[in-house]
């Protein structure tokens, strides 16, 4: 642990024995205990990946990552960050994010330190020891712990990664001016400011075998423009347009709450019901406003073609006429009725389902099938009935004109 | 836009008792088809419609409303039946069609508790959604009788689940998009117990107007030799509100039925339905048409 160091800095740096992350300075707070939190589990790349971007890439921040899981180190770039690997083993490179879109990855087979630093950062002034934490920083180096080390490899890490380093930085023998009062302590007692929820933060969960490709798929990511992401390096372009229906379910989004009575109207909607039998105080109006709230507990939203919008906090079934049957639960999916003049989208087309805290999407074993295409990489076509694993930002293809995005929930 | 038209009729029958219950206000259409000697069983029906009528006018109703009115009716009707020894027992049916929203889309959502039904008709077709939960359902799902021996196996009463039980009764639920041009029917066994599936399609393709297909449901579930009470909801989905009255669309119907016997509620409408329906409400009523403007 002797090779941690970072020079301070306005952007951040989250240190961890099994991560290390170089963030710009536009996350927030709830987004660095996000970070923090996970880089303290045992996650996979793709976990921490989805957690330091938000889940997407539009506005997601400038970053580095180095991560120790069992399978070795690897280094990922955004651009605005360079990486410096094999220093420590006398053959130094750079890893350099340049102008990804995405970002670079590399994977390094032999334990080794990592410096990860803002393309713009001022010249060293300083170089300060640290065991882990958050700091203020343009730059960190990092190497992971040999307990990570040794347990790289095998599938059960002994790696301490249930409980957090000591969070506090090696003692700074500096003036006064300098960073130490800026320095991010997080200490567990501590709870995290009332702000919006964080990124998913979620325990670390098992690697997944759903739809891990080879490692030699992620070295690079590029953007798929085929699958209509747009550029994603500014906001706008990555807004998927809506497509003109013909005809819709609905046409006035207002939540009129009644607007279905033909005549006379109530005063109100939760006006206690005239009982027709005598002394029967049935319902209970003050619950009736209750039950008729729904409550947003989404993981992460589908961005239709179409301008809908649906959260994912249940399986949904999407189709041409999808339907549900014999359920346990009222809520216990949701419908996603697609107008389709073509009839190339199945009536219960595919479904995206919640599954220990994953997203999976699935054919339903439709007539013309379901493509997915996560970006920077080859589109897949679904096998019927198979789950697959619902990466951020990824683009679920129903036909050629129907297609929806995965994206997180803040 | 959807727009909706319906129409209900509920009939006792011979019995002495209607304990039958419907509701017919969109969102919310019901008929629960309540058990239970002295008032039980009409209270435990009338609970589970007023309980429901919660929903009436509310345009935005989320699928979990549904369960939890659900688990409400059921515990007012334990409550009314401990607080009077001559109610303990009441039960009732439920099977209900209500329209909710999810996003800026409407939805079926159907419950099902017991032996009512629901049916929908689409395209000439002819199809039962909801499954029974019954004694008779169960022998046919485990293969030892068939389904049209069901209707008139002896023990056909019995049903397995039923609002008004200790143990919280397990609704069935489906969720699906609406279609224009669809027609449901939510009804007692007092109908499909009566009834053949073919007799049932009928009279769902041939009345037009919802109303009097529901009269005509029960009518010919009386005249067919009906001992139970009879009740019937009919719903159209319109991909927009029908320009004409639907009272005025074509009708149809069975020119078997002798049109002098004025016993029989479905016969006189075959010769002035609006001015029967007027004169007879509380037994049928005809809804106007309702616009599901959103």
């Amino acid at each position: 642990m002797s090779d941690l160091s970072y020079q301070p800095g306005s952007w951040y740096a989250v240190v961890s024995p099994r991560a290390a992350v170089l963030l710009d300075d536009s996350v927030s707070s709830s987004w660095l205990q996000a970070v923090w939190d996970t880089c303290n589990g045992n996650p996979s790349l793709d976990e921490l990946i989805e957690v330091v971007t938000g889940g997407r890439f539009v506005g997601a921040p400038c970053f580095g990552i180095a991560l120790a899981d069992d399978t070795g180190l690897r280094v990922v770039v955004r651009a605005g960050v360079t990486a410096m690997v094999g220093e420590s083993l006398g053959a130094a490179r750079s890893v350099v994010g340049g102008k990804a879109n995405t970002w670079i990855e590399e994977i390094l087979d032999e334990p080794q330190s990592i410096r990860l630093f803002r393309d713009d950062a001022q010249s060293p002034v300083l170089t300060l020891p640290l065991t882990g934490g958050i700091v203020f920083a343009d730059e960190v180096t990092w190497t992971p712990s040999e307990a990570v080390v040794a347990a790289s490899g095998t599938a059960t890490s002994a790696a301490p990664a249930g409980k957090p380093p000591t969070v506090v930085p090696a003692p700074i023998p500096v003036a006064p001016s300098t960073p130490l009062a800026r320095v991010v302590r997080l200490a567990p007692a501590v709870p995290p400011p009332p702000a919006p929820p964080p990124p998913p933060a979620r325990p670390a969960r098992p690697p997944t075998p759903v739809s891990r490709a080879d490692d030699s798929e992620w070295s690079v990511w590029a953007l798929d423009e085929a699958g209509g992401l747009g550029s994603g390096a500014d906001g706008e372009d990555d807004v998927i347009e809506p497509v003109e229906l013909p005809k819709r379910v609905t046409v006035d989004p207002r939540h009129d709450p009644l607007p279905l009575l033909p005549e006379a109207q109530p005063e109100s909607p939760y006006e206690a019901p005239s009982p027709s039998v005598e002394n029967a105080p049935l319902v209970d109006s003050a619950q009736a406003g209750r039950i008729l709230k729904a409550v947003d507990t989404a993981v992460g939203y589908l961005h239709f073609s179409t301008g809908q919008v649906v959260p994912v906090d249940r399986p949904v079934v999407i189709g041409r006429a999808p339907s549900v049957d014999r359920m346990q639960r009222a809520d216990s999916a949701r419908a996603v009725k697609i107008d389709n003049q073509d009839g190339d989208i199945s009536r219960n087309h595919v479904e995206v389902r919640l599954e220990d805290g994953r997203v999976l999407v699935v054919d339903l074993g439709s007539s013309n099938g379901t493509v997915v295409t996560i970006p920077g990489r080859v589109a897949q076509r679904l096998a019927p009935q198979e789950p697959f694993l619902l990466l951020p930002g990824s683009i679920v293809a129903l036909s050629d004109d129907v297609y929806f995005r995965y994206q997180v929930a803040e | 836009m959807i727009a909706v038209s319906w129409g209900s009729a509920t009939e006792r029958g011979p019995r002495r008792n209607n304990q039958d219950a419907l509701l017919a206000e969109p969102p919310v259409f019901v008929v629960a088809d309540g058990m239970g000697g002295h008032a039980g069983g009409e209270l435990a029906s009338a609970i589970v419609v007023e309980t429901f009528r919660t929903l009436v006018g509310y345009g935005d109703v989320p699928p979990s409303a549904v369960s939890e009115l659900i688990g409400q009716a059921n515990e007012t009707i334990l409550r009314r039946a401990d607080a009077d020894p001559t109610l303990r027992g009441m039960g009732t049916t439920l099977v209900t069609l209500v329209m909710v929203k999810d996003g800026d889309a409407d939805y079926w959502l159907v419950a099902n508790v017991g032996d009512s039904r629901l049916y929908r008709f689409a395209d000439g077709e002819l199809r039962q959604l909801t499954v029974d939960h019954s004694f008779v359902q169960e022998l046919v799902d485990s293969g030892r009788i068939r389904a049209d021996e069901a209707r008139v196996h002896p023990q056909r009463n019995i049903v397995t689940r039923v609002l008004g039980s200790v143990q919280p009764p397990e609704a069935e639920y489906w969720l699906f998009a609406p279609e224009p041009g669809e027609r449901y029917l939510l009804c007692s066994d007092g109908i499909c117990g009566e009834l053949e599936e073919r007799d049932i399609a009928r009279l769902m393709g041939g009345v037009g107007d919802p109303g009097l297909a529901a009269a005509a449901l029960v009518g010919e579930a009386l005249r067919a030799g009906g001992t139970d009470n009879a009740t019937a909801i009919v719903i159209d989905v319109w991909d927009a509100a029908p320009a004409e009255p639907v009272l005025e669309a074509t009708y149809e119907f069975d020119p078997g039925i002798d049109p002098g016997d004025e016993t029989n509620p479905g016969l006189r409408m075959a010769h002035n339905p609006l001015d029967r329906l007027q004169r007879t409400r509380g037994a049928h009523r005809v809804d106007r048409t309702g616009e599901v403007d959103r």
